[in-house]
């Protein structure tokens, strides 16, 4: 505030204030006090609540997380990452083998089945499990060689 | 900024209570839980906000519920209240913006109503009737120029002439600068002196 710095009122500002001061007085009505200060104080006994929007937040922290998850999940799936339990993806007893152009067999490439076709989906997998079993061969792929 | 006292020093109403409490410590012991501080803010300001307030709204009933909105508002905003400002300067605030609203929206004719009216002015019985009647028109005749201004030149006259505030505490309840409010001021002296003489 700047109290300083404020211009005296006028005479005619003066005047005016002190025609102001004579104007009726008006109050607020004992009905509209009690109805204020009644507010005030309900407004002590109500529980504090949560701030609006804060439980939507928590829903879509964990919604987000859950989506974030699944999208992993997924990548993670395509590379090749996951496999199945090796108890339950039986290792192929025989050898997979490929036709040598000499007549003679031969080992199949990793992208490649005995069906001579390419298994380029697959071809992850194959890594993957050749690299746990030592060897390409003993995978197999989707077309079943 | 200065210390605030506790809430329940606030309430205490023993002898060592040399200064009483500022209005900020009161709205912050409100906040904090104490219904007697929100009751001795209430009781400091009621009457000069009522009365701001209702020289510019009228019927009676819309000055109500704009007075009862101002407080409503207060209570509400307890939790959010610092004192970075004085608390007549927001209440004040409050008041305003209510006030131009409802002024804009139901473009109330600012009337004498039965109890602004002159004849509820205390009677001088030893006054001459002549006399005592030309203050009745006297009053009469400043009540209608301040309900002819602009609401925004009306609020500024009532908060400098009758609240008697600063210039730059005009300017923050307002929003507006300084020279705004010193113009406005001018302005309204013109008209109502041009309107008195009339």
């Amino acid at each position: 505030m700047n109290h300083d710095t404020d211009p005296p009122m006028s005479p005619q500002e003066r005047a005016v204030a002190d025609a102001l001061a004579q104007l009726p007085a008006l109050e607020p009505g004992p009905e509209l006090d009690a109805r204020i200060q009644a507010q005030a104080r309900a407004a002590l006994r109500a529980k504090p609540r949560a701030r609006p929007g804060s439980r939507l937040r928590w829903l879509n922290a964990g919604l987000g997380s859950a989506a974030v998850a699944v999208l992993a999940a997924g990548i993670a799936w395509q590379a090749g990452l996951f496999t199945l339990d090796e108890s339950t993806q039986r290792a192929p007893t025989t050898t997979t083998s490929f036709p040598k152009k000499n007549g003679t067999r031969g080992v199949a490439p990793r992208n490649r089945c005995s069906t001579g076709r390419a298994c380029i989906v697959q071809r992850n997998r194959h890594a993957a499990i050749a690299g746990r079993s030592g060897s390409s061969r003993s995978a197999t792929c989707k077309y079943g060689a | 900024m200065h210390a605030h006292p506790t809430p329940a020093s606030l309430s205490s109403t023993g002898a060592d209570m040399i200064e009483p409490p500022t209005d900020e410590d009161l709205m912050l012991a409100y906040a904090a839980g104490d219904i007697a501080a929100f009751d001795t803010l209430y009781a400091r300001h009621r009457a000069p906000l009522y009365r701001f307030i209702a020289r510019s709204l009228s019927p009676r009933a819309s000055a109500d519920e704009c007075f009862q909105e101002t407080w409503a508002r207060v209570v509400k905003a307890r939790q959010r209240y610092r004192p970075d400002a004085k608390f007549s300067t927001w209440l004040y605030q409050i008041a305003q913006r209510l006030m131009i609203d409802q002024y804009r929206r139901q473009r109330p004719q600012v009337s004498i109503d039965d109890e602004t009216a002159p004849m509820h002015l205390p009677i001088d019985t030893d006054a001459h009737p002549e006399r005592q009647l030309s203050r009745f028109e006297a009053v009469r005749q400043l009540q209608q120029a301040l309900a002819e201004l602009p609401v925004e030149q009306r609020i500024v006259v009532q908060l400098r002439l009758e609240q008697e505030l600063t210039l730059d505490a005009i300017g923050e309840i307002t929003g507006v600068g300084r020279e705004t409010v010193k113009s406005r001021l001018r302005y309204a002296m013109d008209k109502l002196r041009a309107r008195l003489q009339s």
